[in-house]
């Protein structure tokens, strides 16, 4: 199909203008097209459309994606380690993994694999390209158990817990999240209906405009992921959240900046089930004290409209409002706070301009500490460092550190917050500004 | 042309026919006009020859059965012989020099009955009498209620919407739309001059009958069952608007009028700076999208090419008008004016009419928003706004008419109408929501232009050699278009911290957009009708076939200026200062930005052939069968594109189908005066383009984003309807009625709204399981004594649809009556008149029950249109030539009230309106 050049692209790379359904079953044969007399100039290959076979992109190439892409039940998208894609600002490049689609995308700590805007290196700002946008079939809380994407993005839910929707390994998201209906922006990474069988650690969503992470219902779990200046909320979760997660770390700038958790069961009905309930371990929120200019809200963790979860060796520290918000009255989750589906443990919440918790008196939260975890350089916009010093009371045991289950997933700790002795995210992240 | 120079061609063309009609006509002879009629369907009879008894003048009726002929003064009888039909005598017919009498000879069947006198009458033009529309009922196959521009007039209905709320068994929705039985707009289809009408609406198939200006027009009818020289594309109800006909003589009449309204004259309302020629609904290009702006997506430049660069685009974003903040002002006063001119001379008849009329309206209102309680249970309120809405209204409608006889049987037309209207709205509105958690404040100031042109080339042909058949064609282009340049919204949070109301940074705020829609519809038709009067019964026959096409197009464009850095100007001031030239830009706080989105632009047509063939055929005397099949071939094509690049993101969606469409009608004549009618007929309702097009869209900013269904199939009605209808003798005049009328449809498969989950809300469409409709109707309309007239009309509804659980779909009912129905609908009309004085005076109630307005979701009930009744009434003085009227509109003025649940939603009034008016008519 797309076989034409773009006019509108005037490049001085070389462009290779390929539809994704002439590369679909081509496997990663592109690579022999480089011209051998200029080794240095990776190909552009501009990808639009759908994939519906297989299809690999390599480290080789560039990859610019025009309007939605979309990988289509049974079709995979293999992305090689290292490989660097674009998605198009004009068209609202953005990625859709269907139902039933996989994608395979694994780099490693030394070559990860990036999605970032077509701006040049200076210009780039959050809302630039569209994001990643994953559906899978795991149960959501919406009557009738499947809901649509947001513009046009697929059918998501179901009622396989155990759905994979591929992998995704040492992947940075960045500059993404453009506005696709009015008052509707895209998250950074969209978890939608994402079941426990996809394979998910090592992510970074930085200066998205809209949540870096957010997942719409599904059992997915994530491990090592870092939300860095996100426009909105740094992790989300509604739609009856049932996953796990461990080892995330988020940044606020607070030039636009939500909340660190911002956490519904269902807005419309408060009740819903199954209802949003997460066990989640350490975890590392950092706000804006100095200028968090965004919002009205700008709070560490804000649990509402009925959601439940299990919250566990939290480091919750600097932002500008209050540190953990539990919403009451109707609205909000004070029943799930006081019936112990929603718990709060073993868990460092300090130094937030408007104090520590703002919830119904009573609830369950436990073992809590006011203390410094003297983390090494937490509000360094551009080269941070979330490591807590083995004497503060983050590593040093003077606080309980909750055990998490034993259940293949999750890791055994000694430490609170979102790490410990290791700085994991070395190698593969970046914190550029622009 | 600029719109002020067809204005002003048009006055000049109307004076010109203006001085030539008063010049006209020698004053010795006189004239008798009149046509020659079947008795027992109304068909008129050419070629029959008009004998004036005792002289050697013959004249032969012309292809409309119509003669016209000029004598010295003095009385006569006229003979007509015609085969097949008794012979008729009129005698006595009085000739006046200078004067026109009216005469309609009537032919009877080969029966026993002797020569009959004939009424002799010299009452107006037949067409414009709300009489002629009921003998035009009494004697139509179908199902049908019309009102003439006598009765439009007579009501002070402004325009098509208001008049057609008079009828039975319809309700206006919106003050727009028209539900026929209960049916939504999408269940009616509305013709021009015989030729189906686009739409100015992005999301309907009608237009919205607001538009149309009842000075422009004949006559309304509402057609309720189907015949098959129709479209078949309705089952609720046919909508026909004729404009004005060919006059008979020279006519010329003029109108002024001003009005109050209790909310608005004089009173506080909101306004901004708009163009020069808003007050004639026209835009002088103010609002245009600034000519530097180009037509590539305005984006940043790309490492791979394409884009501005930072000082283009700042120089786009300063090449913006900076007004954006509704002002206060004062109410203005309602005018409207029109003249109506028309002469006809021998072979050519000319008519023409300007109108043109302005109104201001002030409104606020409340809305409450809901959403399900803890557990489950009672609703919690979520959103509180009060809004201010202001709106400036300028309909400018022409007509322009001319008609060429080459002989008795060849005549052409040619037919053209225009309105124009343009609003202008600006809005504020303020109050808490919840997912904020603080007060907002929203303004918006928003321009919609529609227009519809209408241009129609018809021919009419009688072959007396060809078996007496008659053909008949048209070619009619049509155009709808509407503009919304320029729209320019800003929100406002409330911040705490600064105890003051700060513009946001949101997706409607600090946003300007550009919507342009055409709608284009070529219909050509072809008819051919054999009148078989041998046999000693007159059997019409007809064939016919039609070609629709359709297309449109649609763009929008979304900018807004984006802050570009962390804390810029004191955001508390107002837009125009937050705006400011030397605020937008590189080193400037604000910039703008494109969020036009891939979805922003779509392509589609609509192709129909059909063909058909009927009879109306005289089964007895008293019994008379209509009926024959229709089939339609309908090919829908949508496309949806990138508006910047056509071939990224290409969805097309298609849906073809072919029909045949039968529709059978039989009257039976239980008295002179009472006809027993019975229709069966299977018609079609098929997709909206939007309804198929697989892309989500959101129309204006804040309402539900919608999004097509490509899967949809054409839904199939099953219509069976039941009148009987009397038409005492002697009422005539009166348009006397008395009338009962049951009904019952069967849908398969409509196309129905449902609401779906996603981030947030959105509607798409489905083939429902199924819906029925039953109900019946009253009306009677009766004079009782010279002074007082009385009509009234009922009708009740029951309807039920049953929806399909789509998976992702979260309305409450799946089982309730169709959304805008009305179980209750009511009408009634006192008018009492002293006719020797000239005074008519006429008080009119309208009266609708509880409705759904919209479906609730995820556990909340629908929302309600809660029953209103209206009081309007209209008085009116004639003094010989110059006539003054005085109406009150909306006198009680009622509460719009919407419930959910039983609680308030929202709750405004239209405050009430007087209005006084000049007219002058010769």
């Amino acid at each position: 199909m797309h076989k034409d050049m773009k006019p509108r692209i005037q490049s001085f790379l070389p462009l290779l203008v390929v539809g994704a359904l002439a590369l679909a079953g081509c496997g990663g044969d592109d690579s022999s097209s480089n011209d051998p007399t200029t080794p240095t100039q990776p190909e552009v290959v501009v990808v639009n459309g759908e994939i519906t076979g297989s299809e690999t992109w390599t480290a080789d190439n560039q990859y610019l994606i025009q309007g939605a892409l979309f990988v289509r039940e049974g079709a995979t998208l293999t992305i090689q380690a290292g490989t660097t894609i674009f998605g198009d600002q004009a068209t609202t490049g953005t990625l859709v993994v269907a139902r039933g689609g996989q994608l395979i995308a694994q780099g490693t700590a030394s070559n990860p694999i990036v999605f970032t805007s077509s701006a040049p290196v200076g210009s780039r700002a959050r809302g630039q390209w569209g994001g990643l946008i994953l559906n899978g079939r795991a149960p959501l809380n919406i009557p009738g158990g499947e809901k649509e994407g947001e513009g046009g993005t697929g059918t998501f839910g179901g009622n396989d817990p155990g759905d994979s929707s591929g992998i995704l390994r040492y992947i940075r998201v960045e500059y993404a999240g453009i506005e696709f209906s009015p008052d509707n922006e895209l998250n950074g990474i969209a978890f939608q209906g994402v079941g426990a069988g996809t394979a998910c650690d090592h992510l970074q969503v930085h200066f998205n405009l809209d949540d870096a992470y957010e997942w719409f219902g599904g059992t997915a779990a994530c491990k090592y992921l870092v939300a860095s200046a996100a426009g909105d909320d740094s992790f989300d979760w509604t739609d009856g959240f049932q996953g796990r997660g461990q080892f995330w770390i988020a940044q606020q700038k607070g030039d636009d900046a939500d909340n660190g958790f911002e956490c519904d069961n269902l807005e419309g009905a408060v009740d819903a089930t199954p209802r949003s309930m997460p066990t989640i371990y350490n975890v590392t929120l950092i706000g804006d004290p100095t200028e968090n200019y965004g919002t009205q809200s700008a709070r560490g963790m804000v649990l509402r409209r009925g959601t439940g979860a299990e919250l566990r060796n939290f480091i919750v520290q600097g932002f500008k409002r209050v540190g953990v918000y539990v919403d009451q009255g109707s609205y909000g989750s004070d029943k799930t706070w006081l019936s112990g589906e929603l718990t709060l443990g073993n868990s460092i919440i300090t130094g937030n301009l408007q104090g520590s918790i703002d919830g119904p008196s009573g609830g369950w939260a436990f073992d809590l500490d006011g203390g410094d975890p003297e983390i090494a350089d937490p509000y360094n916009l551009s080269s941070p460092d979330f490591m807590p010093s083995a004497s503060g009371i983050a590593r040093n045991g003077t606080l309980p550190v909750a055990t998490p289950p034993n259940d293949g997933f999750f890791e055994a700790v000694d430490y609170i917050g979102g790490m410990g002795g290791t700085d994991w995210t070395q190698g593969w992240t970046d914190f550029s500004q622009n | 042309m600029k719109p002020h120079r067809i204005v002003a061609a048009a006055f000049a063309t109307l004076a010109i026919m203006v001085s030539v009609s008063t010049s006209a006509q020698a004053q010795e002879t006189g004239r008798i006009k009149g046509r020659v009629l079947d008795d027992y369907n109304a068909v008129t009879l050419p070629g029959a020859p008009v004998q004036v008894v005792g002289t050697d003048t013959t004249v032969f009726t012309d292809m409309d059965g119509a003669f016209d002929i000029r004598l010295a003064p003095g009385t006569y009888d006229l003979k007509v012989t015609f085969s097949g039909y008794d012979d008729s005598i009129s005698r006595g017919v009085v000739v006046t020099a200078g004067e026109t009498t009216e005469l309609s000879v009537i032919l009877s069947l080969g029966t026993v009955k002797m020569e009959e006198e004939i009424t002799v009458t010299a009452e107006a033009p037949a067409a414009t009498t709300q009489a002629a529309a009921l003998l035009e009922r009494k004697k139509s196959g179908t199902v049908s209620d019309g009102l003439a521009r006598e009765e439009m007039s007579a009501n002070a209905d402004s325009d098509a919407s208001e008049a057609m709320s008079r009828m039975t068994g319809v309700s206006v929705v919106g003050g727009q739309y028209v539900y026929v039985r209960g049916l939504g707009e999408r269940y009616s289809n509305t013709t021009l001059n015989g030729s189906v009408l686009p739409s100015t609406e992005p999301d309907k198939r009608v237009v919205p009958l607001d538009l149309f200006p009842t000075s422009l027009l004949e006559s309304v009818k509402v057609t309720k069952s189907y015949m098959p020289d129709k479209p078949a594309e309705f089952s609720g109800g046919l909508l026909e608007i004729e404009p004005i006909n060919f006059p008979d003589g020279p006519v010329l009449s003029l109108s002024f009028g001003g009005g109050y309204n209790s909310n608005t004259t004089g009173k506080d309302g909101l306004s901004y700076p708009g163009g020069g020629l808003d007050w004639l609904g026209f835009d002088d290009g103010r609002r245009a999208l600034p000519a530097g702006i180009p037509s590539e997506k305005v984006v940043p430049a790309s490492r791979f090419g394409g884009g501005f660069t930072q000082q283009e685009i700042q120089a786009f974003g300063r090449s913006f008008e900076n007004i954006w903040e509704p002002q206060e002002t004062t109410g203005k006063p309602d005018t409207s004016f029109s003249i109506l001119a028309g002469n006809s001379w021998d072979k050519l008849g000319a008519v023409g009419s300007i109108t043109y009329n302005y109104k201001n309206r002030f409104r606020s209102e409340a809305q409450q928003f809901y959403a399900l309680g803890e557990g489950n249970t009672g609703l919690r309120p979520t959103n509180d706004f009060d809004f201010r809405y202001s709106t400036y209204r300028a309909t400018l409608g022409a007509v322009g008419n001319l008609s060429y006889r080459f002989s008795g049987s060849h005549r052409l037309a040619w037919e053209n109408f225009y309105t124009n209207s343009g609003q202008d709205e600006a809005r504020v509105f303020e109050g808490y929501q919840e997912d904020k958690g603080v007060p907002l404040r929203n303004q918006r100031i928003y321009w919609i232009q529609e227009s519809v042109l209408s241009s129609k080339l018809s021919g009419e042909h009688f072959f007396p050699s060809l078996g007496n058949s008659r053909l008949e064609w048209r070619a009619t282009y049509s155009r709808a278009r509407r503009d919304e340049p320029d729209l320019r919204e800003n929100l406002y949070e409330f911040r705490p911290s600064v105890g003051d109301f700060e513009w946001s940074n949101e997706s409607q705020s600090g946003f300007r957009m550009f919507n342009d829609l055409t709608d284009n519809v070529y219909d050509g038709a072809v008819d051919w009708q054999v009148l078989l009067s041998g046999s000693g019964r007159s059997t019409l026959v007809k064939f016919g076939g039609e070609y629709t096409r359709r297309t449109r197009n649609f763009l929008s464009r979304r900018l807004r200026f984006k802050p570009t850095r962390i804390r810029p100007v004191d955001l508390t001031q107002s837009p125009e200062v937050i705006f400011q030239e030397e605020n937008i830009g590189e080193s400037g706080d604000f910039q703008l930005e494109e969020d036009t989105r891939p979805t922003d632009r779509y392509d589609a047509t609509h192709d129909i052939y059909a063909g058909y063939a009927m009879v109306d055929l005289p089964i007895t005397q008293r019994l008379r069968f209509i009926g024959g099949a229709r089939v339609e071939s309908s090919q829908q094509e949508v496309i949806t594109k990138d508006p910047f690049d056509p071939t990224i993101g290409v969805v097309p969606a298609n849906l073809d189908n072919t029909d045949v469409l039968p529709g059978l009608n039989v009257v039976y004549q239980l008295t002179a005066d009472q006809n027993l009618r019975a229709a069966f007929s299977q018609t079609v309702n098929r997709p909206e383009f939007r309804e198929l097009a697989p892309f989500e869209f959101t129309d204006i900013v804040g309402g539900r984003a919608v999004v097509g269904n490509p899967d949809l199939r054409r839904a199939k009605i099953m219509n069976a309807d039941l009148r009987w209808e009397w038409f005492p003798a002697g009422g005539a005049a009166d348009g006397e009625v008395i009338g009962f009328s049951a009904f019952w449809k069967d849908f398969t498969d409509p196309i129905e709204k449902v609401v779906e989950a996603t981030a947030q809300f959105r509607n798409t469409y489905q083939n429902a399981k199924g819906a029925r409709n039953i109900g019946f109707e009253l009306e009677g309309r009766k004079s009782f004594g010279p002074y007082v007239l009385v009509g009234l009309n009922y009708t009740y509804t029951n309807s039920q649809i049953e929806l399909e659980r789509g998976a992702a779909q979260v309305q409450t009912n799946l089982d309730r009556p169709l959304a805008g129905q009305s179980p209750h609908v009511a009408n009634a009309m006192l008018e009492l008149r002293n006719r020797s004085q000239d005074l008519f005076g006429r008080v009119l109630v309208n009266y609708f029950d509880n409705r759904i307005a919209d479906v609730g979701v995820l556990g909340t009930p629908d929302i309600l249109e809660e029953g209103r009744t209206t009081l309007d009434v209209v008085v009116t003085k004639t003094f010989g030539t110059w006539a003054l009227r005085l109406t009150g509109t909306n006198l009680t003025d009622a509460e719009y009230l919407f419930t959910q649940g039983g609680q308030f939603q929202r709750l405004f009034k239209e405050g009430r309106s007087i209005s006084l008016g000049v007219s002058y008519s010769r």
